[in-house]
């Protein structure tokens, strides 16, 4: 089958080895991403702040570029779905709003109809690809990893948008057992924020958040903790490094993880470029 | 009627006897559609007096009896028993105070340190003299269409569940926590108020800009007001009334001239955009560790494929709002 990419700013830029991983992760369960290379920023929750019509129209706009291609979308950071799940809901629930958004979005010849579903990665794989289908894929397990599931905010909360049940995710923790590896998810941070948005505004209040997550996955003894969140991996690699005493805990991508256990090499999965040494 | 076996594990607590808190098990009877407050005060009828709760108006109107169920904040009196054992499978559900504040005895929080800041941050109606009439004798109106401005902010029952949930109070003492900021943002829209959008002034000064925007107040709130909203309109107002020369309104300004110039964040620039010179200066040795690793990327970008009809509609779209 075939889906559209977002692919937002995560999957460009820094980190653009995350899509070749991704897109090699879905090739293995038999899905095509096609990347829809139109779609913009969805402005990070941010420009929302001072315009938030703005954010509808660009993310509508986002949605709309996937209808016109007649796919459905997928989007795999937690930041990006919310903005544009927050979006659409906001065009099904108002007909008013929808027929304004799509004046706008005439001057490029587009129009949302609200016919395209969008997927976050975790109810993509849960929904569509089914944990069977990976679990058949997976060629060299993660036997004897202790790995600590984080799910990050924006794909639990608010509930209108959540892909899985808020006070009591399990879908994350499915994927992994998939992969062979033994899950740690009873620890005492698992539902707070990793700070990644107010990094800019206050580096000192992230970097003491990210302490007390990473610390509480070390008095479980986890080897590795795994998001569906790029941006939750970023904080978790790139910030940590930042601290003047890392606690030291490795992090991946969960696709990163897929593709290591579907047996592509550390550098190809991508876990080779973590700042904090990955021990697998 | 249907009725289950329920073992309730309650965090226990009371200072002036026990040295730290300890679990303690009920197991009970529970009837279908049994709430979680009804069987506390069973526990407390039948089995054991000393337990302690908050509880009052038992229709989730004023907001006393939020506690913790499986690590979840709920209030007890809005919550059945028997849908927390289908949501966690399970016949054993753990009861605790909620969190970010000190617990006074079992279930009770002392919630004084979240409710002073309301007083702090003057959430309550300063009269606008021009506005609001002297006397009782004339009516001071709000129109439908301004009440929808912050109708859904009067729905707060000051139940205090967003504050024990925010990652931000827990760590920032000059925070002024999800729902007083909520309740800020509720007068400064309000039509009948003297200090307006001035109030987004209150709302800097108490530390908004380190909200995160987890929105994890608006899922956990029983009255579905979701503070963070109104959080980040009350940021948008400051950012009206001029101020703008700090880490966060320079942080929006950031992401929208991306957009603008190529469709795509620059991530590369945030750090300059953001906090200028002094945000290049601290992430530069993260940037040379980030190259070492082939990870960096050219601060020059190409825009999306496109971009120029991407700036018409976003150019529309703001002269719209």
């Amino acid at each position: 089958m075939k889906i559209g990419f977002y692919q937002g700013c995560c999957f460009q830029g820094q980190d653009a080895h995350m899509f070749d991983t991704m897109r090699k992760v879905f090739e293995k369960l038999g899905v095509e991403l096609e990347l829809l290379e139109e779609t913009t920023c969805c402005g990070g929750n941010t420009i929302e702040e001072e315009e938030r019509e703005l954010s509808y129209a660009i993310n509508l706009r986002n949605i709309a570029l996937s209808e016109a291609k007649g796919l459905d979308m997928l989007i795999s950071c937690n930041t990006c779905y919310m903005v544009i799940a927050k979006a659409k809901l906001a065009a099904d629930k108002n007909k008013k709003l929808k027929e304004k958004m799509n004046r706008l979005l005439k001057a490029e010849g587009l129009e949302y109809k609200g016919s395209a579903k969008i997927y976050h990665l975790l109810d993509f794989l849960r929904d569509v690809v089914g944990y069977e289908k990976i679990r058949e894929a997976v060629v060299n397990p993660l036997t004897g990893v202790k790995v600590v599931p984080y799910y990050g905010c924006h794909v639990l909360y608010p509930k209108e948008i959540a892909v899985d049940n808020s006070d009591n995710p399990s879908s994350l923790e499915e994927i992994l057992k998939a992969l062979g590896a033994e899950v740690v998810s009873d620890y005492e941070c698992k539902d707070v924020c990793c700070g990644y948005h107010s990094f800019y505004t206050d580096k000192n209040m992230t970097l003491r958040k990210l302490d007390r997550i990473l610390n509480s996955v070390k008095e479980v003894s986890g080897d590795i903790i795994a998001t569906p969140c790029p941006l939750c991996f970023k904080a978790f690699d790139i910030y940590q490094a930042k601290m003047e005493s890392p606690p030291n805990v490795p992090s991946a991508f969960l696709t990163e993880l897929m593709a290591y256990a579907f047996g592509l090499s550390r550098e190809e999965s991508g876990l080779k470029y973590h700042l904090i040494k990955v021990p697998v | 009627m249907e009725k289950r076996n329920v073992t309730f594990r309650i965090k226990r607590f009371n200072p002036q006897k026990d040295e730290k808190p300890y679990y303690q098990e009920f197991t009970i009877e529970v009837p279908k559609g049994m709430t979680i407050l009804e069987a506390l005060q069973f526990i407390k009828d039948n089995i054991d007096p000393s337990l302690s709760f908050r509880a009052f108006c038992r229709s989730a109107i004023c907001g006393s009896c939020s506690v913790k169920i499986n690590g979840y904040p709920k209030l007890a009196c809005k919550t059945q028993v028997f849908n927390e054992l289908e949501t966690y499978k399970t016949n054993v559900l753990t009861i605790e105070p909620l969190d970010n504040m000190p617990v006074i005895r079992d279930l009770i929080v002392d919630w004084d340190s979240a409710l002073e800041k309301l007083k702090e941050m003057k959430t309550y109606l300063i009269p606008d003299s021009e506005i609001v009439p002297k006397t009782l004798d004339e009516e001071s109106k709000v129109y439908p269409r301004e009440l929808k401005k912050f109708d859904k902010q009067t729905d707060c029952i000051l139940c205090t569940t967003c504050f024990s949930v925010c990652s931000t109070a827990k760590l920032d003492e000059k925070y002024g926590g999800p729902f007083s900021l909520a309740r800020v943002y509720r007068f400064a829209v309000d039509p009948r108020d003297a200090l307006k959008k001035e109030r987004a002034k209150i709302g800097y000064a108490h530390n908004m800009w380190n909200c995160v925007r987890c929105n994890k107040c608006a899922d956990v709130c029983p009255k579905h007001v979701a503070p963070v909203d109104a959080i980040m309109k009350l940021r948008g107002l400051s950012i009206e009334i001029g101020l703008k020369d700090n880490p966060g309104a320079r942080h929006v300004q950031a992401f929208y001239k991306s957009l603008i110039e190529t469709g795509m964040l620059n991530e590369v620039m945030l750090p300059l955009r953001a906090k200028g010179i002094k945000g290049i200066l601290e992430n530069l040795p993260i940037g040379i560790q980030m190259i070492l690793k082939g990870k960096a990327h050219s601060p020059f970008m190409k825009p999306i494929k496109n971009h120029e009809t991407l700036r018409k509609v976003m150019k529309a779209a703001m002269e719209v709002e």
